[in-house]
């Protein structure tokens, strides 16, 4: 029998009932049969209330003698039967919860007028059928959830709850894993709203907590039906907003760690006091490595930039991690990168000693490079003093990170035997650095340094600045940081552990450094005062063997031909030193050498300059000669073709020197030329000369560098036959002394064997190792 | 060397440093036909080295591989140095061991790495045929050359890179 059958038969049967005792209602019992039919859309109730005849006709039927129960019966039977049939026929089109409900108030209508139902024999069929519609149709009840939890999200809890009875009466009982979810969503966003930006509050998560059982836990506990004190629950949604809180911390980690630092220290203690398990510290740092690597280490970041992010990171973590675990690994991540830069060593040592940042400053520092030197200057003041004592205070619990922390709500002695019984143990390695005092007295510094490959790497660099400092002193006066720094550097770099005696002699060289400078003071004086020469020269009397760090003095000065003037008063002070110091002999270093100029030229510049000494020779001949080659100045100054040119370029860039390109031949420009574009061109394109020379300079150093190592690479081939570049990189870190010097990273190692390969000084094998050629 | 080894070694010796200073110098002023090369860059303490048979000798343009062991004690005690090719000569055993004064009784501590590998070749080139370790190549180097240099031949491997 079919649907249309059936309903047919249904009303016939209405009909006949009818028609036995008054076949004149027939008319009225059509027109209400046809009112309440949901499925006949164009003539039913359409939801307004009946017309006076169908009013009427209810009446008179329902009410009137003939009705007899079977009547009713079977009339509530035709509604079900009318109601069921549209419901199958239009439930999968339901998509939203107010769907369901416009459908349910049109099958509810008509019951209101045609009353011929109890209250719960209407229910139970409403019930059936959303139980019906909600196991059918996936769509909708995921549509519900999703509507439930963005009035949650919206606090519109009255509707909410609304959905949520008629959910339960869906399911025919409580959901309360519906609930929880949309529970949990809730803290998640409140948890976010007020946790975010508040890095400065110390207790954000009780606050926050706080605030979210002040206004939504009695409408949670009306919903979950459970009591507003039960701590079970209250202790779990605490739990979810640390873990919520750990989640927006971990997402933001860089910029707690350093963009923000030191000003999220209250947010950074907190983050300490809830990260309870390892798992929970590696994802912290994993994500920071993971964001230090794409915001930091690339080439556009200056050194400063990165040293400065790698020390706040480093700080941040010594507070965040109590166990001193972590922060070896952004040390261990961060070093190959600096590694291979090339000032990461002498940015770090003028932040690190305080020494002034102008004198860092190369020509292309800007005021925001140096801004951050500054910055850096300032994170690393005081690090050579022991990390703070709040750091300590906590090394010193009981049980550093787990020490107990009580909870109001549960008994105390419940507690301390759950604390005391539940113990885990941690791994081997953080017992040893809980026990270990001397690492909590570990200073900055010393992280730091082990950035670095090696202290000598420091003491190499800290020489060669010094040394370089020393030389370019105008006067005897060392400024006091420079004193300050290297006391600090002394102390800290403790060379009396050191096994070879190289690095010791190397560091006490900078004594002898000073006292040749106390020395050249005295002796100046003397020659100025007493031996009467002339006070235009300020002599630095060096032991040269002791001054190797920075350039090599042993080898023997070119002999320049100076102004006569100047000879003469040279000449003067070899004599007197040599009757002041029997037996010794004063030589001139001219690379070493600084000259002051004043330059007045025939248009009325007068210009002063502070040149060395190869630029003011170049000047000096072509003043006195009036113009010449190249070719002719390196043969009168006998300086270098590449010394020559550097000058002149120089002195045509300070639009001192004019270059013919008819004749090749350099004079003094005495008018300058007003051309103003000219000047630009002339100097923008000597930029790009110096640019490329710089690249030049920094690669042929390297080979250079290399060079040194090559004998030590044919060694270890000749006697181990083939070895891979990872190999031969960690057998010259061993085997080169630290006088020459290593200092390639492995992937600049590999450039310079590929280049040994191209040279046919050596072979790749097929698996990529490296032998020497036959 | 008087009395024990161990009580005549200044305080702070490290057998490490000299052996890395032995080492540059042997890099940078090499022998020609001689080298050596620790083995592991994690222990100094063993290296390997390789010995180009002087001319003019039945060791001519062959090469041969040795490892020198350096105990805590060097230079004040010597290394054992043995070859680790295949060796046919009168003062070297099937084993590779050698009989050479100075790497026994008469070692001092200013001998080094590159007097060895010299004296080694050296005793290439003139064997000490009055205490041999192998009478047979004794016997023939004195008397029968060709027989001599047939049986070095039959012996000698070349080094595999």
């Amino acid at each position: 029998m079919t649907l249309s059958d059936e309903g047919r038969e249904l009303s016939e049967q209405l009909h006949s009932l009818l028609h036995d005792v008054d076949s004149s209602l027939e008319d009225d019992l059509e027109g209400i049969l046809t009112w309440v039919n949901p499925n006949e859309p164009g003539s039913n109730h359409q939801m307004r209330p009946p017309s006076l005849r169908v009013k009427s006709a209810i009446k008179s039927l329902l009410n009137g003698v003939v009705t007899s129960e079977s009547f009713i019966d079977l009339l509530g039977k035709y509604m079900i039967f009318q109601t069921r049939k549209h419901f199958f026929l239009n439930y999968q089109s339901l998509l939203y919860f107010k769907d369901v409900q416009k459908l349910e108030r049109y099958y509810e209508f008509p019951t209101r007028y045609v009353n011929i139902f109890s209250s719960e024999e209407w229910c139970d069929e409403m019930s059936g059928l959303r139980n019906y519609l909600i196991r059918q149709n996936s769509g909708l009840k995921n549509n519900i959830q999703l509507r439930l939890e963005q009035l949650v999200h919206e606090d519109d809890f009255d509707m909410a709850c609304k959905i949520y009875e008629w959910l339960c009466q869906a399911e025919g009982r409580l959901l309360p894993e519906i609930l929880v979810d949309v529970l949990l969503s809730k803290v998640k966003l409140f948890a976010s709203k007020n946790m975010n930006s508040a890095w400065t509050q110390r207790f954000t998560i009780m606050e926050a907590y706080n605030l979210f059982v002040t206004n939504y836990w009695s409408v949670f506990c009306r919903m979950l039906q459970c009591m507003e004190d039960d701590h079970e629950i209250t202790n779990e949604i605490y739990r979810c907003f640390e873990e919520e809180f750990i989640r927006i911390r971990t997402s933001q980690v860089f910029d707690i760690f350093v963009t923000g630092f030191p000003t999220t220290k209250p947010t950074l203690l907190e983050l300490r006091s809830v990260l309870k398990t390892s798992v929970k510290y590696t994802e912290l740092i994993t994500e920071f490595l993971y964001q230090f690597e794409s915001k930091m280490l690339n080439p556009s970041i200056t050194t400063a930039e990165i040293l400065l992010s790698y020390v706040r990171a480093i700080k941040s973590i010594l507070i965040v991690d109590v166990s001193f675990r972590y922060f070896q690994l952004l040390t261990n991540f961060v070093r190959p990168y600096l590694m291979e830069r090339h000032d990461t060593v002498a940015t770090f040592l003028y932040a690190m000693l305080g020494l002034d940042a102008s004198d860092l400053s190369s020509k292309n520092s800007t005021s925001t490079h140096m801004s951050i030197a500054s910055q850096l200057s300032a994170e690393l003041r005081g690090s050579h003093q022991p990390i703070s004592s709040s750091t300590a205070e906590r090394g010193n619990l009981p049980h550093g990170k787990h020490a107990l922390s009580m909870n109001p709500y549960e008994p105390a002695y419940q507690q301390i035997i759950d604390y005391y019984l539940h113990w885990n143990p941690e791994p081997a390695d953080s017992i040893q650095a809980n026990n270990d005092q001397a690492l909590i007295s570990k200073e900055l510094f010393d992280i730091i340094v082990e950035l670095f490959d090696s202290k000598d790497v420091i003491v190499r660099e800290f020489l060669g600045l010094f040394t370089r400092k020393l030389l370019g002193l105008r006067g005897y006066k060392l400024e006091s940081n420079w004193v300050q720094s290297l006391k600090v550097v002394k102390k800290k770099l403790d060379f009396k552990t050191y096994s070879s005696a190289q690095e010791f002699s190397n560091i006490n060289n900078i004594d002898v450094m000073l006292r040749d400078v106390k020395h050249s003071e005295e002796l100046c004086s003397l020659m100025h005062e007493k031996l009467g020469l002339s006070d235009r020269i300020i002599p630095k009397f060096v032991s040269y063997l002791f001054w190797n760090a920075h350039s090599d003095f042993s080898a023997l000065p070119k002999d320049h031909p100076l102004p006569k003037e100047l000879e003469a008063d040279i000449n003067n002070y070899k004599k007197a030193y040599t009757n002041v110091k029997k037996g010794r002999k004063l030589r001139l270093h001219p690379e070493q050498s600084i000259v002051e100029l004043q330059l007045r030229l025939a248009d009325g510049r007068d210009l002063n300059y502070e040149v060395t000494l190869d630029e003011a020779l170049v000047l000096s001949y072509l003043s006195s000669n009036g113009d010449g080659t190249v070719e002719e100045i390196v043969k009168q100054t006998n300086l270098d073709i590449s010394q020559v040119e550097k000058s002149l370029k120089f002195w045509v860039k300070s639009s001192i020197l004019r270059y013919s390109t008819e004749t090749s031949r350099y004079s003094v420009e005495e008018r300058q030329n007003v051309d103003v574009k000219h000047a630009v061109e002339r100097q923008s394109s000597s930029e790009i000369v110096n640019a490329t020379d710089s690249v030049d300079l920094q690669q042929q150093q390297f080979i250079d560098s290399m060079q040194k190592v090559l004998p030590f690479i044919k060694g270890m081939l000749t006697n181990l036959g083939s070895l891979k570049a990872d190999k031969i990189h960690s057998f010259l870190k061993m085997a080169v002394p630290k006088e020459i010097g290593y200092s390639a990273t492995p992937s600049q190692l590999q450039l310079y064997l590929n280049a040994l390969v191209e040279e046919s000084k050596l072979v790749k094998t097929p698996n990529g190792a490296f032998r020497l050629a036959k | 060397m008087e009395g024990s080894s161990k009580s005549s070694i200044p305080d702070g010796h490290s057998v490490v440093s000299r052996l890395q200073s032995e080492l540059m110098q042997l890099m940078l002023s090499p022998s020609p036909g001689l080298s050596a090369f620790p083995e592991d860059e994690e222990d100094l303490t063993k290296w390997c080295g390789i010995i180009t048979g002087p001319d003019g000798t039945p060791y001519e343009g062959m090469r041969f591989k040795i490892a020198l062991e350096f105990a805590q004690t060097y230079p004040y005690t010597a290394p054992k140095v043995r070859f680790v090719s295949p060796m046919w000569h009168p003062n070297v055993d099937m084993s590779g061991n050698i009989c050479l004064d100075i790497l026994k009784d008469q070692w001092s501590a200013v001998y080094n790495v590159q007097t060895i590998l010299l004296s080694l070749q050296s005793l290439l080139e003139e064997p000490n045929n009055s205490s041999p370790l192998n009478a047979v190549a004794a016997e023939l180097w004195d008397k029968d050359m060709r027989e001599y240099k047939k049986k070095l031949i039959a012996r000698y491997e070349e080094i595999d890179d």
